[in-house]
């Protein structure tokens, strides 16, 4: 007797708690194609392991959601500090992130790895892969990221805002002609960005071809092509935003005097991530990339 | 007049054949490539196809012929210090020592080859001195001690290139994997001139060694009776080979299979006369990877990249090594 009216409280109390308009937790699937069924949804605790999606999570207001970062999230600069750190991208620590008791934990493709959402699988924590490898995907992560946590509207702005902001420096250099870049990831082997990479697709918004575009990503490249096609301008993606070791990278060039760029001093070292990460920062990544390829358009005094 | 012996004269058929074609092979390395190149403008400095042909290309195989020749006389000279011949110069810990040294470079920014290669040769030279002094035993160099403490320094550095890599930020790891898979670049011509340099300077030691190193395949007591300081010869033998290894790894990483290769290929077709084995290893060393390196480029062309050069190497050296070992069954290889 006693069974039985305990079970009809505690019947009644689930009836009461999924009256109050707790969304049925549906799996959804992620940007791999994954069955995906957050804790909560929207999920109020998040952990990102890539540095894109933390940055994206606080361009679109989640910020205050996240509870766990992977050690490489640098930005956005004096807000992700404090953040506890569950390790690396390849190889997090699985009990801190456990340990956080997180929604649902937020990876990327490119970044992490497949067994990292295996495993985190096994131990009973939701994991979202995010798969951005073009410009032209960002929506749909900005979306998902903005769904998942309960920023539609944010998510939407920004949408807006990256895709108004790339237009804009589009348009300023439409009719300017359009010089011949190569984006150099690293000198000896010689590691170019070719086509279908974020850089590629930046320096094509920001009114330039790239010289590289045979090849695909970031990959080997003839030198003896580079002194061929003679680049007019040379972009050196380096990892500090602090800019140490920009100059010996730029120095390094001067060996090869017959290119232009060299000549011309037309070598430049950039921020990778604003060029390279499919994060919160492309548009300005466009801009720096437009100033350089186009001074013409903006005159310093 | 004494006739001279026909075993001299195919090793110095041998040795002309390889210089010869070495010769052939620098003069292949300027004129293939991927891009076409008007030969007439090359010879005027400041333009694209002098800097495509007497930089990117010949540059290129003449740093490919002299770390090949490092690799190939270092490997003689190992083999016989540690009577084993599956010795290598890395068996030692020479190029563990200049990988952390690389990867160290690395983590703390450098992006210019000539600080990583700086480094790559002081942790070379770090790894040479403490495998060293491990290895002597009451004042003795043993083989087998420096052995097992070369192999236990490569696993610790293994080790430390990890944790290097795991603490180093976002994109480094590539960056030092890169520098671990061995490459080959067009160097500034004070990088080639230096390496070159070392390289004469290891060479000539070994060459000084020769004799001494035939005296040790007859064994410790053969040595020794035949008037050869034994454990002087060996703590010479030692330096002198890390030093040319040294040399060579650090400016093109550690290439594998060129070492382990070469000599066995001219054991076999000139003997173990170490005072032309060791030029001969030489300069097979320095055609093999200048070869090799060329092939390399070429390669862009068919497969859209650039292979590591050890690719090559193993390639095309291991089938014809295998060719050879077949051939030669039965007969006595080292």
């Amino acid at each position: 007797m006693a069974t039985t009216r305990r079970t009809v409280v505690l019947a009644l109390v689930l009836a009461a708690g999924c009256g109050r308009g707790k969304p049925r937790l549906s799996p959804t699937t992620d940007e791999v194609g994954r069955p995906v069924t957050p804790r909560a949804l929207p999920s109020h605790r998040v952990v990102s392991l890539a540095p894109n999606v933390t940055e994206l999570l606080f361009a679109i207001g989640a910020g205050d959601q996240i509870v766990g970062i992977d050690r490489y999230s640098d930005q956005p600069a004096g807000r992700v500090e404090h953040l506890p750190s569950v390790g690396s991208d390849y190889e997090p620590s699985l009990e801190k992130i456990v340990g956080l008791s997180p929604d649902l934990v937020f990876l990327s493709r490119s970044a992490n790895r497949r067994e990292t959402a295996d495993a985190l699988e096994r131990l009973g924590v939701p994991s979202f892969i995010t798969e951005t490898p073009a410009v032209a995907d960002m929506p749909r992560t900005l979306r998902d990221l903005g769904k998942l946590t309960g920023h539609d509207a944010d998510a939407e702005r920004q949408v807006a805002r990256l895709q108004q902001g790339l237009a804009a420096v589009r348009a300023r250099v439409a009719n300017q002609p359009r010089p011949r870049v190569l984006v150099v990831v690293w000198p000896e082997p010689l590691y170019v960005a070719g086509r279908e990479t974020f850089t590629h697709d930046l320096i094509d918004v920001a009114g330039g071809q790239n010289v590289a575009a045979e090849v695909r990503g970031y990959t080997t490249f003839p030198l003896e092509r580079v002194l061929a096609v003679a680049p007019d301008i040379i972009i050196l993606p380096t990892h500090a935003a602090s800019g140490t070791g920009d100059a010996a990278a730029v120095a390094y060039w001067k060996r090869w005097p017959s290119l232009p760029a060299v000549r011309e001093h037309r070598v430049f070292a950039i921020e990778d991530a604003i060029i390279s990460r499919p994060g919160a920062r492309l548009v300005q990544g466009a801009e720096r990339l437009a100033a350089l390829l186009h001074p013409e358009l903006n005159p310093r005094p | 007049m004494s006739a001279i012996p026909p075993s001299r004269l195919r090793a110095l058929a041998v040795m002309a054949g390889l210089a010869g074609a070495l010769v052939l092979a620098l003069l292949f390395s300027a004129a293939a490539g991927v891009e076409h190149v008007d030969w007439a403008a090359a010879l005027r400095p400041d333009t694209a196809a002098h800097a495509i042909i007497f930089r990117a290309r010949l540059g290129r195989a003449l740093l490919g012929a002299v770390v090949g020749a490092s690799l190939g006389a270092a490997g003689v000279a190992f083999q016989t210090l540690v009577r084993n011949p599956l010795a290598d110069p890395y068996v030692l810990g020479v190029s563990s020592g200049a990988s952390v040294g690389a990867a160290t470079a690395i983590a703390f920014g450098a992006v210019e080859g000539a600080p990583v290669a700086g480094c790559a040769f002081a942790g070379a030279l770090g790894a040479m001195a403490l495998v060293y002094r491990l290895g002597l035993v009451r004042g003795r160099l043993v083989p087998y001690v420096a052995l097992l403490a070369g192999v236990v320094l490569n696993a610790l550095s293994w080790a430390l290139i990890l944790t290097i890599a795991t603490l180093a930020r976002l994109g480094t790891t590539a960056e030092i994997l890169l520098w671990l898979m061995g490459s080959l670049s067009p160097p500034a011509w004070s990088r080639l001139v230096l390496t070159t340099g070392a390289v004469l300077i290891g060479l000539a030691a070994l060459q000084l060694l020769a004799p001494r190193l035939n005296a040790l395949v007859l064994g410790d007591e053969g040595a020794h009776s035949v008037g050869v300081d034994v454990p002087r010869t060996r703590k010479l033998l030692l330096v002198a080979a890390s030093f040319l290894t040294a040399a060579g790894v650090a400016v093109a990483g550690p290439i594998g299979f060129v070492a382990i290769i070469v000599p066995h290929v001219l054991r076999l077709l000139i003997g173990t006369d170490h005072r032309v084995l060791l030029p001969a290893s030489a300069l097979g060393g320095a055609l093999f990877l200048s070869l090799c390196d060329t092939l390399t480029r070429l390669a862009f062309v068919p497969l859209g990249a650039e292979p590591p050069v050890s690719v090559l190497t193993a390639l095309l050296g291991g089938p014809f090594f295998l060719v050879l070992l077949w051939q030669r069954r039965g007969e006595r290889l080292f």
